[in-house]
């Protein structure tokens, strides 16, 4: 029997003359595994393929024991949050995750009753009755979220979710996360910064020009990514105190201001940076609306193993 | 040393049945397909066979129309006796259909549909159903309401009006068959519901002014069988006595056959279907 949540040999998919997937071959193991790699490399492609959106050209790849091109079992105990930001415009926050969890099989009250444990968990309860035309960025990734969890899945895929989030809502997500997993549940979770997935696993699939170019332990990738500083963009509403702020931690190297709402912060350790920025938006000494890592020595690293 | 593979165990499998699942589909569809357009054709269409229906049927327009004052059960085929009535429903299927796949689509709203235990057969059921049930508003209900209206108004006989109804029943259910296949044939086809929208309108005007030109000029009205809308008259026209201008049987087994393509193509499109981007 495999020990592996899910797991792909050869995995291609091609669009046309592109190749979204090139031979992808990795086991995904229980727990968190992060799927990292930087934009176009693939990741999404692999995820459509586990929710059974994308049929795959050549390979195998199996979800929970069970070949993909047979969703429809699988699809019960998968839950997906898709990276694209689409949503049922016309319905309300509360309307679109009770539709989905009917869909999911479930009568009307118990879809009524997780339907509304999903919203407290994603903090939208107060704004369950408003258009999803209406909802911004962040919101919508949370409705998405709260969707995927809804069903109480054996296997999360969530692709990019921390993507439009400010800091509070990143942080308590990811505390979500973690307990997910501690409750033995699996998760998939892609990002193309590294150091969102470093603080819930150290399992780790490097993804790059549709191929797994490293699987494994994380730190041995952050030892390479460490030797260079990297570059966080935050915005804010006050960038004078933020840069004022950065300016006294001793592991940020340079403070600039490419825009009237964004301070750039270059910092020799990004888990110390995250961590003290996330204490600072949660204290509400400043606001903080948005952070950004420019990771551009992850870019290198990924270069560096793809050859 | 010991190895223990991780053990996965199904969550409560016991959930509701599937076909409660497609209703799901076919009650969200059906809001969706509902719009202001497609109610004010609706009520076009009804206005169209109440109008005709109480004007052939009831005592004192019988009498000015100088139809003959005994009513039979082709006094209600008006409807089917002209283009008018169908070509007013091509505006509804092509308005109404034309989203049904394409629609879900193009604003990657099927991403979701596909991430849930929904089969592709599931899934065209559903839609089919929500666009076979606006069709059936417009090809049923006004027909049934129209017999009764003359059964209560004019001098219409119960024996009569419930077999005017059947008709109504029964040929309002064809078109809604026949023409629901077609909107979920061309609607899978596409990426963008006015491309779907454009072509069921296209396709069926289209066929329908190629046959009538062909038999003008070869004389012959079988010509007529490349068009829905003259099959779907020709069914209607035999349904209520009268004698259509070509064999009502075969256009009948022609609607069928195209129906039953038309539901394999869109099945086969919907399972080939793709979330990229």
């Amino acid at each position: 029997m495999s020990a592996s949540v899910v797991s792909a040999t050869g995995a291609t998919k091609r669009y046309g003359e592109v190749l979204g997937l090139n031979g992808f071959t990795a086991e995904f193991g229980p727990g968190i595994t992060g799927l990292v790699g930087p934009n176009g490399a693939g990741k999404s492609t692999f995820f459509r393929v586990l929710a059974g959106q994308l049929h795959l050209d050549a390979g195998t790849v199996t979800v929970l024991g069970r070949p993909v091109s047979a969703p429809v079992r699988t699809n019960r105990e998968v839950g997906y949050c898709p990276e694209s930001p689409t949503l049922y415009e016309w319905m309300s926050a509360e309307e679109f995750l009770r539709t989905l969890l009917r869909l999911d099989g479930f009568d009307a009250t118990e879809a009524r009753r997780r339907c509304e444990d999903a919203l407290v968990t994603v903090d939208l309860l107060p704004v369950k009755d408003r258009r999803l035309s209406g909802f911004s960025r962040g919101m919508r990734q949370r409705v998405k979220i709260a969707q995927a969890l809804a069903h109480e899945p054996s296997l999360l895929l969530l692709d990019e979710p921390l993507n439009a989030l400010d800091p509070v809502s990143r942080v308590r997500l990811l505390d979500l996360f973690a307990k997910i997993a501690r409750e033995g549940r699996h998760i998939i979770l892609s990002s193309h910064v590294l150091y969102e997935v470093e603080r819930l696993t150290d399992q780790i699939v490097m993804v790059s020009n549709g191929r797994a170019i490293a699987q494994g332990d994380l730190h041995q990738i952050r030892d390479l990514i460490d030797s260079r500083p990297l570059t966080v963009e935050v915005t804010t509403g006050a960038p004078r105190d933020l840069g004022r702020a950065f300016a006294g931690w001793d592991h940020v190297t340079d403070v600039s201001f490419p825009a009237p709402d964004k301070v750039l912060a270059q910092t020799r350790a990004p888990d110390v940076f995250y961590r003290s920025l996330g204490e600072l938006a949660r204290s509400g000494a400043i606001e903080v609306r948005g952070v950004r890592g420019l990771d551009d020595n992850l870019e290198a690293v990924f270069r560096l193993l793809a050859g | 040393m010991s190895i223990s593979a991780p053990r996965y165990t199904m969550g409560p499998l016991a959930r509701e049945p599937r076909w409660n699942r497609v209703r799901v589909i076919v009650f969200e569809g059906l809001m969706r397909r509902l719009g202001a357009l497609n109610i004010v054709l609706i009520v076009l269409g009804s206005l169209i066979v109440g109008v005709e229906v109480v004007l052939f049927t009831t005592p004192a327009f019988v009498q000015i129309t100088s139809f003959g004052a005994t009513v039979g059960l082709s006094n209600f085929a008006t409807p089917y006796e002209s283009v008018a009535y169908l070509l007013l429903a091509t505006l509804l299927v092509a308005s109404a259909g034309a989203g049904a796949i394409a629609g879900d689509v193009a604003n990657r709203s099927i991403a979701l549909y596909l991430s849930r235990p929904i089969s592709p057969l599931d899934y065209l059921i559903g839609k089919g159903s929500a666009v076979g049930l606006v069709l059936a508003i417009f090809f049923v209900i006004p027909g049934i309401g129209a017999c009764l209206f003359a059964f209560v108004v004019g001098n219409v006989s119960i024996d009569l009006a419930a077999l005017a109804m059947g008709a109504f029943v029964g040929v309002g259910l064809l078109a809604t068959v026949v023409f629901s296949s077609l909107a979920l044939l061309m609607s899978s086809l596409t990426r963008r519901p006015i491309f779907a929208g454009a072509a069921i309108f296209g396709v069926l005007v289209t066929a329908e002014i190629l046959g009538a030109l062909v038999q003008g000029v070869t004389r012959s009205s079988q010509s007529l069988f490349i068009s829905p809308i003259a099959d779907v008259l020709a069914v209607g026209q035999a349904a209520f006595g009268l004698t259509p201008a070509v064999n009502a049987g075969e256009a009948l087994a022609i609607l069928l056959i195209v129906t039953g393509v038309s539901l394999v193509i869109a099945y086969l499109r919907v399972r080939q279907v793709e979330v990229v981007g």
